[in-house]
């Protein structure tokens, strides 16, 4: 109802994700990029696009109801917690889909290709549910700090990096890539370029193992996160306040 | 000037009180080039090449349109001051004060400014480490009318951005929620200005929207000085055109607001 309400920001969301991504692609055409490295590139922001939304939305959105001052009428209700985090990861979801359709009427425009396949969707799907899994843990951190803004956009842009979103993770030093494999958002790039690249979901079928063990795992530890924050919030009584 | 200095103070004081995210905040900058360079640097043979048209030292390329932009940025962006003080609901308050409104804009664009001075120290050492430490690539020698012109088109870009901050702080008060004309400006304003590419790879209608822009002539002007990169004027003509675009820019941009702030005081819209 807010996005309709206020139909500019619907407009924002449909231009600002490539003017964000096209830097980067902008500057690999710079360099000469060939269509595949283009491609890649372009597969690597989209989905770096995604942890950002999900973040921004699912994690960092309780801090925007915390700011304007309706967080503590939402969760006094007696209403568990997991409606609301459940509708946001829902809007992210929403929403990521629309910014990446957009992204990809943008892209030939300015030169990027786009290859259109039915098993990426699956990948998206598998992306979602484990950026959705990390981001309810960066939730629990925002209702304990209040103003994690900035340390948000540090890990976004640090995970982005370190899952090789705008080059392979193998070309990283072996120590980096101990951590990258900690991170789902490098199994979900490496899986949407197999995919893209080869039009097979079996080249990209360790990657989703991957993703789902990551979901099963950090989904119930995110949730415990919340849960303390949110228990540790009320006992001191800034649920509603900076 | 007092004005300006309580307003730097008090968000000098919440800055502090909130020191982790002033913390993180310093290493956004880098973060966001990062991985720009590491394309570049990884994707060498591998997919891209370089040309006559690249620069040479990519590093000090990237950095450099990184920080001029942080620049730019901080100026701009005072408008998202006003939107915070119009969501916490003290913005009536504030505006009911008699302090001028050019000193409450000198100290919001004061403290960021004063942020992103030491947000850059870190890129500007970068720089520096990139062209000292790459064999050959060191600065070519500024001479003095050199130097005068590179501080001039920084400087010249940050009064540019003024007239932006003024225009969008007018849209902010008359139309309250305009947060997302402000990001798509934001967005749109590095890509636009070739922060990290040059303008003429993007296609012709673009090119003319980015020519409006005070900023891709400061840019492009810096960045020819710096590291002797082509240009796409001359560089007293890009001068000439780069003051004639901020002078524009300020004029226009406060004429704007004074429009807009009177509009939203007479409808009664300021405390909404």
């Amino acid at each position: 109802m807010y996005r309709i309400r206020y139909p500019a920001t619907l407009a924002n969301l449909g231009i600002s994700p490539f003017l964000i991504v096209g830097p980067y692609l902008m500057a690999a055409r710079m360099w000469g990029a060939d269509p595949e490295f283009q491609l890649k590139v372009a597969v690597g922001l989209i989905l770096w696009y995604w942890l950002s939304q999900f973040f921004w939305i699912v994690g960092f959105g309780l801090r925007d109801e915390m700011w304007e001052g309706v967080l503590e009428s939402l969760l006094v209700v007696p209403r568990p917690l997991c409606p609301l985090m459940l509708a946001k990861f829902l809007d992210s979801f929403l929403v990521s889909s629309y910014t990446t359709a957009t992204m990809l009427v943008w892209f030939p425009v300015f030169g990027v290709p786009v290859r259109l396949l039915p098993a990426q969707a699956v990948v998206l799907l598998c992306t979602g549910l484990a950026l959705g899994a990390l981001s309810v843990l960066y939730a629990g951190m925002v209702l304990v700090v209040k103003r994690a803004g900035a340390f948000g956009s540090a890990t976004q842009e640090a995970i982005g990096i370190l899952s090789g979103m705008t080059f392979s993770v193998s070309r990283l030093p072996r120590p980096v890539q101990v951590v990258s494999a900690l991170i789902p958002l490098t199994y979900a790039i490496r899986a949407m370029r197999a995919v893209t690249i080869t039009g097979s979901l079996s080249a990209a079928r360790a990657d989703l193992a991957a993703l789902v063990g990551f979901t099963v795992v950090v989904a119930p530890l995110g949730w415990y996160v919340l849960n303390a924050a949110y228990a540790r919030a009320r006992r001191q009584g800034t649920l509603g306040e900076f | 000037m007092r004005a300006a200095l309580t307003v730097f103070r008090y968000i000098l004081l919440g800055d502090l009180r909130y020191r982790s995210e002033f913390l993180w905040s310093t290493l956004n900058p880098l973060m966001w080039i990062l991985p720009a360079i590491l394309m570049v640097h990884f994707g060498l043979g591998e997919g891209l090449q370089s040309g006559p048209g690249t620069p040479v030292n990519y590093v000090a390329f990237f950095l450099t349109g990184a920080i001029y932009w942080n620049y730019v940025e901080a100026v701009w962006s005072l408008c998202f001051y006003l939107q915070e003080a119009m969501e916490g609901g003290v913005l009536e308050a504030l505006w009911a004060t008699t302090v001028p409104r050019v000193a409450l804009f000198g100290g919001w664009s004061l403290s960021k400014l004063f942020s992103v001075t030491l947000q850059s120290a870190a890129g500007l050492v970068l720089v520096v480490l990139a062209m000292v430490g790459a064999p050959g690539q060191a600065l070519a020698p500024v001479t003095p009318v050199q130097a005068a012109q590179a501080t001039l088109a920084a400087l010249a870009s940050i009064v540019a951005s003024y007239g932006l901050a003024f225009l969008l702080v007018g849209l902010s008060l008359v139309y309250r929620d305009v947060e997302s004309i402000i990001s798509m400006v934001g967005n749109a304003a590095p890509f636009i200005g070739g922060m990290a590419f040059s303008v003429t790879l993007l296609p012709l209608p673009l090119q003319v929207i980015s020519f409006l822009f005070p900023f891709t002539w400061g840019l492009d002007l810096f960045r020819g000085i710096v590291f002797g990169s082509p240009t796409i004027l001359a560089p007293a003509g890009e001068l000439t055109v780069l003051v004639a675009l901020s002078v524009f820019y300020v004029a226009a941009g406060y004429l704007g607001f004074v429009y807009m702030e009177k509009t939203a005081r007479r409808c009664g819209l300021v405390a909404h």
